[in-house]
């Protein structure tokens, strides 16, 4: 069963006194299958908070459908073992975070792993504090508790690594993992591209409000931008009478020629032969991850 | 759980935090402390008249924490869900799997609590003066505390407001009816001696639509004469208008879409 369902999704606003309506999303698709950990990536105003808010229930879409495991984000019953948290941490600022934590116990997850979550995102100490004495990175990592909370089966998270500073971000991605091991489905947005390469089974990305790119990890690099041809160097006199396709560049005692085509390979290879240089290895050329997924952000490569 | 359960169980948990964090926060405390600067005003104003000391200091301290009661119901009310609302801090409640309802009439009781905690410490506290200076302390009190119904009117049309509007704009608004809420005996007057033509009607429907809030005004029972509206009826009015208010909060709020 598919975890997040969401397709078509759209919203505008209502018009405005002059008559104009801002669109904010034009056409989301996303699928989450269960117990995957998925990315949302793109821009800034792209539409991934929307889409998030719609999803769990704060906003009602002005066409199209999501659900969560078959219910529709609209149905109550659907966020029962939902954990959110949004880009922006706002809590009632004279209330401590175990209040806090107590109070959104009692809305559904229950109040029995309140210490377990305080104690997981390194907030026990602090737990009676007011949260206005709170750093902005404490209040993010209450955020997270307050998604943790109970045992959800589902965590949507909205940024949850901004405003971090490094070990509070490595602290939320050991979370990450470990929920994930559980076998909680996770959906988060970033603009860090390397925690999505480096958590995510599957990526969508939004741009202008629409879905550009929806799958998984291996798919988003899509096929074999080329190849390069390693040799065994006899020297760098060698390379200056390369008279093969690509360019030849020398490494200590390698010589790298990267290629477009399996036609420019073939002609590279024989190229090398004809020099005397000896294949050491051939190896198939993709881009690397980020610049893919900034391409599909800035309405590349589509 | 059943869902009426789960619902009794989220607003109750809601009501307690918001009252908490009310409780604790500089506006209400600020208010409060306002409300008890005007009652000793009205104590220092009440020396100044001439063998009417305990009339007026009854009068004008009613007044006063009628004044201050009215505009904490707004002011917190207002706060708390424009706040809520602006900051996205609501979102986080409505992922819960609770209804919306339980927000808002959850936040309609916090008010209440607050205004009714208000009046009972500045009717005390007047009350208080009035019994020292000889005269009716206990009636004082219970005129303060039936003047609570203002407070929760005005909670209740806060609370309306704010539910889809802006905080700057649902004050305004609050205000406004407030203002001509408090005016309602002399708009009945008007209505009853002037003509009006095609507009008589129309009129009428405002005057039925606006809080009639002098009813919550016991200052003549206080002095010994007999209240000037029934006070079983104004009790009964009370109730329904600010349930009234409350639904049809409740009602704004399920449609609004928080971005």
């Amino acid at each position: 069963m598919n975890a997040i369902a969401i397709a078509g999704l759209a919203k505008k606003l209502p018009a405005d006194f002059l008559g104009r309506r801002a669109v904010l999303l034009t056409d989301v698709s996303i699928v989450v299958a269960e117990g995957s950990i998925h990315g949302l990536v793109g821009a800034n105003g792209a539409g991934k908070s929307t889409t998030l808010r719609i999803l769990v229930g704060a906003a009602s879409p002005s066409a199209g459908t999501a659900t969560l495991f078959g219910v529709p984000s609209s149905d109550p019953a659907a966020r029962t073992g939902l954990g959110y948290a949004p880009d922006v941490s706002a809590h009632p600022q004279t209330l401590s975070a175990h209040e806090i934590l107590t109070l959104h116990g009692a809305l559904g997850p229950g109040t029995d792993t309140i210490d377990a979550v305080l104690a997981e995102v390194e907030l026990t100490a602090r737990q009676h504090d007011p949260v206005g004495r709170f750093s902005k990175g404490m209040q993010q990592r209450l955020s997270l508790a307050i998604a943790l909370l109970g045992h959800p089966r589902l965590l949507v998270l909205d940024e949850p690594m901004s405003g971090l500073d490094p070990s509070g971000r490595e602290l939320v991605r050991t979370i990450l993992r470990a929920r994930h091991a559980a076998g909680v489905t996770i959906l988060f947005s970033s603009h860090v591209l390397s925690d999505i390469a480096e958590l995510c089974d599957a990526v969508t990305v939004i741009d202008k409000g629409k879905t550009v790119f929806t799958g998984s990890l291996a798919a988003i690099l899509g096929d074999v931008h080329g190849h390069r041809a390693v040799f065994g160097a006899h020297g760098a006199q060698d390379v200056p009478a390369w008279n093969g396709p690509g360019t030849a560049v020398v490494k200590g005692e390698r010589v790298f020629v990267d290629v477009a085509t399996d036609l420019e390979l073939e002609g590279a290879l024989g190229a090398g032969r004809r020099l005397g240089l000896k294949v050491i290895s051939i190896e198939s050329v993709r881009p690397r991850l980020e610049e893919r997924l900034v391409g599909l952000m800035t309405g590349e490569s589509r | 759980m059943n869902r009426a359960a789960s619902t009794s169980r989220a607003v109750l948990s809601q009501w307690k935090s918001s009252t908490l964090e009310f409780l604790r926060s500089k506006l209400y405390v600020g208010l409060l402390a306002a409300g008890l600067l005007l009652v000793a005003a009205a104590a220092s104003l009440a020396e100044l008249s001439l063998g009417e000391t305990v009339a007026t200091l009854a009068d004008i301290g009613m007044a006063f924490v009628a004044l201050t009661v009215a505009a904490l119901g707004g002011a917190v009310t207002i706060s708390s869900v424009s706040r809520a609302i602006a900051s996205r801090e609501v979102i986080v409640i409505l992922a819960r799997p609770v209804g919306r309802d339980a927000f808002v009439i959850a936040r309609f009781l916090a008010s209440a609590t607050l205004v009714i905690a208000a009046n009972v410490i500045l009717g005390s506290v007047l009350a208080g003066l009035v019994g020292f200076m000889g005269g009716p302390a206990l009636r004082t009190f219970l005129a303060v505390l039936f003047s609570s119904f203002e407070g929760l009117i005005v909670a209740g049309i806060a609370l309306t407001f704010a539910a889809r509007s802006p905080s700057v704009l649902s004050a305004s608004l609050t205000v406004v009816a407030f203002v001509l809420g408090r005016m309602d005996g002399a708009f009945k007057v008007l209505l009853d001696k002037g003509t009006f033509g095609v507009m008589e009607q129309p009129m009428r429907v405002i005057h039925h639509v606006l809080p009639q809030l002098s009813r919550f005004d016991l200052t003549a029972w206080v002095h010994g004469d007999a209240p000037t509206s029934s006070v079983l009826w104004s009790v009964g009015y009370g109730l329904v208008y600010t349930t009234t208010m409350v639904t049809l909060a409740s009602w704004r709020f399920r449609g609004r879409d928080i971005l």
